[in-house]
């Protein structure tokens, strides 16, 4: 579903993404972590077509994102770690102009839309101006805006990042459900309990570098993913000095 | 506490008017840098040319030699003020970092200084712009005088802090009333149609106001003896370098400023937190309407929404509108007096006639700017649309299309005003529809050209793209510059014999339309790429 081939992405001498390749496959709930500045959300960005790289290729469901980016984009849906919405909309107005973008038709934006605004608790909250809306509120407008067109694959950074408990229990649900009717999500956390738990894949980045990559328990082993990854940023932290 | 609060809010402005984003940040920042001197220069040049006649008049007598420093004074009173109000809601009450702030251990009061300090920096820029060619003006007519000029400099430091004052309550009205007000974006409009208007009916009658003031300059000078004393003060203390006088001035004004800050200052917190809180309507019900739409047709709606959503984005960029309707009515309803006037105009045909008012109204087409900024004020939600299968070609379109829809037909509406006045044959009330229409095209089409070259998308308040861009200021001042220098040639070549009417205007056309032609082709093909590197 979504191949990386030795993707380099450079600012200036900094080398924000160094090489990196990555499989995910149709099905796949792979989780991305790394520290702050490891180029997580500069991978995600180049995989969803919004920001250019320098070498490599990113595939999406065969197709370049390069060549091809309007049939990759069909196909996805990302949502950023601060989702800026069109402040002028209504949420209604909003997940409308999405499904107006991605051709979806009444009756099915009128059943996902009813979905996912009854799970992530925003109904009867679409009425209201986008600039009315919490951090929360915004986010999950953009996570039911992701879901309304049933992509083959979601790009999330940090999705869980100001979501309450309940909504976040319920993304976590959503998540895994698109995962077993064949879709694919790759994303970004922090939160290394939440990637334990829900994801059967894992990619750990440090300073552009892929530096482990697999399934669950390929990666962490006996120990926790929390003492793999310490384990790797000492390890870093030994080698630069 | 307070110079450092100032220098961040310095710094901010200085950055947000430098970097302009994309490459070419540096050429972009001198280019926008001499376009501001020549806009100085010449605003600097009027004043001058205006306070010399006043002088020549006032020098000789000197029973009134203070009431030209009093209009000195006012008018830069009046100028500072006007041009400062507007944003003073803004800069005072919807900075981003108020809530930054304020949940520092910083008192409020001081918060709420810094941001005056700033806008009465403003206010001393403009206030810059009258004193200083009044000054040479007067200097000019009477000779030097070092003692008036010191009274001059030290008085004319003051007269900004009570203009600021002013515009601060100003702020503070309108932040209180739209805070409270269930759409912002109607109340906003409202407020600055009325302020337009005055400063129209000002404007346009400015040379008539002159000739009636130095007509009853007596009559004036007392009436400012009485409601405008502030202005006499000012004005008889540096006259007469009367120490009293100067000294009750320097009290008014301090004390403005002290009741400005002691007074906002207080309710500072309070405005800035209504302003902040989000209202919300009570939660309906009723699931919402979702009708499905194509893309071009949502593409265009959303642009739609944009541009009514924002007070400011229409009131700047759809300026020609107003006008357009304004003068369509005004054409209609003194239609004898227009053909009057039109008989100075004789020697031309009823069709170079049309050709030439067609010229004139493609200048008020040429003020509708609705694609400049349209790029820029994605901002920072490019995302959405990058990350959508959408062509980029095919935003590109509904942007010009939304300019399309909004000022093709209030132009064309203009278009028929003035064909039914000037009573046009076939040939004129061709050029009438059809010269503004190529106007409109072509300030739509070079506008989001210029905007895919010039973006400017590290914007935090939508003013910035849409009254302080590069974009904007090119293509407004270029579309212009164009039906000016159209004008003047027409002037100077058709009015002089040296070239027929009809072969004038088709050059005139012909270039215009080729201009159009170049920026269309350049949109077409190198239009969505430049987009899709944003």
């Amino acid at each position: 579903m979504l191949q990386i081939k030795a993707l380099t992405k450079r600012y200036g001498e900094k080398c924000a993404v160094d090489h990196l390749d990555l499989h995910i496959r149709p099905g796949e709930l792979c989780a991305f972590i790394g520290h702050n500045g490891a180029g997580k959300t500069t991978t995600l960005k180049a995989c969803c077509g919004i920001l250019d790289f320098d070498e490599g290729d990113i595939l999406i469901g065969g197709k370049s994102i390069r060549t091809e980016p309007l049939a990759c984009k069909q196909q996805l849906a990302y949502v950023p770690d601060n989702p800026d919405l069109y402040e002028f909309m209504t949420g209604a107005a909003y997940l409308n102009f999405i499904c107006d973008v991605y051709g979806v038709g009444q009756k099915e934006r009128l059943e996902r839309i009813g979905k996912y605004t009854r799970l992530l608790e925003l109904e009867g909250q679409l009425d209201q101006p986008i600039s009315a809306f919490s951090h929360g509120m915004k986010q999950k407008l953009a996570l039911i805006a992701a879901l309304s067109h049933e992509p083959k694959l979601i790009l999330l950074d940090e999705p869980f990042v100001g979501l309450d408990p309940k909504a976040s229990h319920e993304l976590k649900e959503v998540m895994q459900e698109h995962c077993r009717s064949g879709g694919a999500i790759f994303f970004s956390t922090h939160v290394l309990e939440v990637a334990e738990k829900l994801c059967d894949r894992v990619a750990i980045i440090q300073n552009g570098r892929l530096v482990r990559a697999g399934t669950m328990e390929e990666v962490r082993g006996d120990a926790s993913l929390e003492d793999v990854f310490l384990e790797l940023e000492d390890d870093h932290a030994v080698e630069t000095h | 506490m307070l110079w450092k609060l100032i220098k961040i809010r310095l710094q901010g402005m200085f950055r947000r008017s430098v970097n302009r984003g994309g490459k070419g940040k540096k050429s972009t920042a001198i280019l926008f840098g001499l376009l501001m001197l020549y806009c100085l220069g010449a605003f600097c040049f009027m004043f001058y040319m205006m306070f010399s006649a006043l002088a020549e008049v006032f020098w000789p007598m000197e029973q009134f030699r203070w009431f030209y420093f009093a209009l000195v004074g006012l008018m830069s009173f009046a100028l500072s003020f006007f041009l400062t109000a507007f944003t003073a809601k803004s800069e005072l009450f919807e900075a981003k970092d108020n809530e930054l702030l304020l949940s520092m251990p910083i008192r409020p009061r001081l918060i709420f200084l810094s941001r005056m300090a700033v806008l009465m920096g403003t206010e001393y820029l403009i206030s810059l712009i009258v004193m200083i060619p009044a000054g040479i003006a007067w200097f000019a007519a009477a000779g030097f005088n070092a003692v008036t000029l010191v009274l001059y400099c030290l008085a004319s430091l003051l007269l900004p802090v009570c203009s600021a004052g002013l515009a601060c309550f100003i702020g503070w009205l309108l932040a209180r009333l739209t805070a409270r007000a269930r759409n912002k974006t109607l109340v906003t409009m409202v407020f600055s149609l009325l302020f337009l208007a005055v400063y129209f009916v000002v404007y346009f009658n400015a040379n008539a106001y002159l000739q009636k003031l130095l007509q009853n300059y007596q009559a004036v000078a007392g009436g400012m003896m009485g409601w405008g004393f502030l202005f006499y003060w000012y004005g008889a203390g540096i006259a007469s370098a009367d120490p009293l006088l100067l000294l009750g001035f320097a009290a008014v004004c301090l004390a403005v400023l002290a009741l400005t800050v002691y007074l906002l200052g207080r309710s500072f917190l309070k405005v800035t937190a209504t302003g902040t809180a989000k209202r919300r309507k009570k939660s309906g019900a009723e699931p919402p309407q979702l009708r499905p739409s194509t893309l071009s047709a949502a593409l265009l709606k959303k642009e739609f929404k944009r541009f009514t959503s924002s007070a400011i984005y229409m009131m700047n960029c759809g300026l020609g509108l107003i006008l357009s309707v304004i003068a369509a009515v005004a054409l209609l309803l003194s239609a004898d007096a227009v053909r009057d006037f039109l008989r100075v105009f004789s020697f031309l045909t009823p069709t170079e006639l049309a050709l030439a008012a067609s010229i004139i109204l493609s200048f008020l087409a040429s003020m509708d700017i609705v694609t400049a900024p349209s790029v820029s004020l994605e901002g920072k939600n490019l995302w959405i649309l990058r990350t959508a299968p959408v062509p980029a070609g095919k935003i590109l379109k509904a942007k010009l299309q939304l300019h399309l829809c909004l000022c093709a037909p209030v132009t064309l509406l203009l278009s028929v005003a003035a064909g039914i006045v000037l009573q046009s044959d076939l040939p004129g009330w061709l050029a009438l529809v059809l010269v503004p229409q190529l106007f409109v095209l072509l300030s739509g089409v070079f506008g989001l050209m210029m905007n895919l070259l010039l973006p400017k998308l590290d914007w935090t308040n939508e003013a910035v793209p849409v009254k302080q861009s590069m974009s904007v200021l090119v293509t407004m001042l270029s579309t212009m510059l164009f039906v000016v220098l159209a004008v003047m040639g027409f002037l100077f070549l058709v009015m002089s014999g040296i070239m027929s009417a009809t072969v004038y205007f088709a050059l005139v056309i012909a270039v215009a339309a080729l201009w159009l032609l170049l920026s269309w082709l350049w949109l077409c093909k190198r239009g969505p790429k430049r987009f899709e590197r944003l």
